[in-house]
């Protein structure tokens, strides 16, 4: 069978979720994810064209937006099957810090400064 | 040169477990959003569409006008390598009202807002500066796109005429100038500073 990378919504995409419609927990749209540098190809071969697609993917990190652009599949969508990818253990997320953790802000701000 | 001893430690990334950040550009249409993301973005905007679908769970909140169940929305991001460990987003919002339930999404765990404003069509810009002010919690700034490198209006006259509250700050920058764009973030994350500061020296536990 043709997979081509840009897949046509000729069914809706609550169809390929199969009914379901939210995912438990929300991942943020710059969340980073990827396959923890393992790649099992027999699961791969047992999945969904849109979670293959996004299993293939996720094995250079990136995040939840990359992800979602480069399958070509809506963020909703994608945000669930990472969902379930997670949920079998085969995705694992890095954790975003919180976004007003000083920490984080002074490394943005030193980060930011050598491109001024 | 060594690093001084006094500051505090930033932790070591040895793990080299990565993290990310995310800065949203909000702003009228055609004020220069996409502009700012490939500017100093490190790998070319990426644009996406049709984000608003059934599996987006926020149809609810669309306009009733809207039957739509799917809906395309155009929106492009980039990316900017901090360090050996931490990537930064920037999301440029798209302009439409009608996706604002969108922009909750964009928004969500931002480390603060840049709001572009054209000072020939301010009132592009109106929605935007509303929406941090009334409807978000995330620190937020405005910024002037000198087009043309142009600085047409007084800045206390831009902040009249977006009756912008004192404490949000307003500056002006060329955007199409990465420098520039590395200028306006750094005010957001400044902005974003002060106020964790602030929250911090009030929020004693």
């Amino acid at each position: 069978m043709a997979r081509r990378p840009g897949l046509h919504w000729k069914v809706r995409p609550y169809m390929t979720a199969r009914g379901r419609t939210s995912s438990r927990s929300p991942l943020l749209i710059h969340t980073l994810v990827s396959t923890g540098n393992r790649y099992d190809p027999v699961l791969a071969a047992s999945l969904t064209p849109a979670s293959r697609s996004l299993y293939e993917q996720a094995r250079r990190m990136c995040s939840v937006a990359e992800l979602s652009a480069s399958c070509g599949l809506p963020l909703g969508l994608t945000r669930l099957l990472i969902g379930d990818l997670l949920k079998i253990g085969q995705l694992v997320v890095h954790d975003a810090r919180p976004s007003q953790d000083l920490v984080l802000l002074e490394r943005l701000r030193a980060g930011l400064l050598r491109l001024t | 040169m060594q690093g001084s001893s006094g500051s505090p430690d930033i932790d070591a990334p040895k793990d080299r477990e990565m993290s990310s950040a995310k800065i949203v550009i909000a702003g009228g249409f055609g004020v220069g959003k996409t502009t700012s993301v490939e500017a100093i973005s490190e790998i070319p905007a990426i644009r996406t569409e049709s984000w608003m679908t059934a599996a987006a769970a926020q149809i609810d909140r669309l306009d009733p006008g809207i039957d739509k169940v799917t809906t395309t929305v155009a929106m492009d991001f980039g990316r900017v390598t901090i360090d050996d460990s931490l990537v930064l987003y920037l999301f440029g919002t798209p302009g439409q009202p009608r996706f604002w339930p969108m922009w909750d999404d964009l928004v969500r765990g931002a480390v603060g807002a840049l709001v572009l404003v054209d000072t020939n069509h301010l009132e592009n810009s109106f929605a935007a500066v509303n929406y941090f002010e009334n409807d978000a919690d995330v620190p937020w700034i405005v910024c002037v796109n000198l087009f043309h490198g142009v600085q047409t209006h007084e800045l206390s006259e831009v902040r009249e005429a977006l009756t912008l509250p004192p404490h949000v700050p307003l500056i002006a920058a060329d955007i199409r100038d990465p420098r520039n764009v590395a200028h306006a973030l750094l005010a957001v994350v400044n902005h974003a500073t002060e106020r964790a500061t602030a929250l911090a020296g009030t929020g004693v536990g």
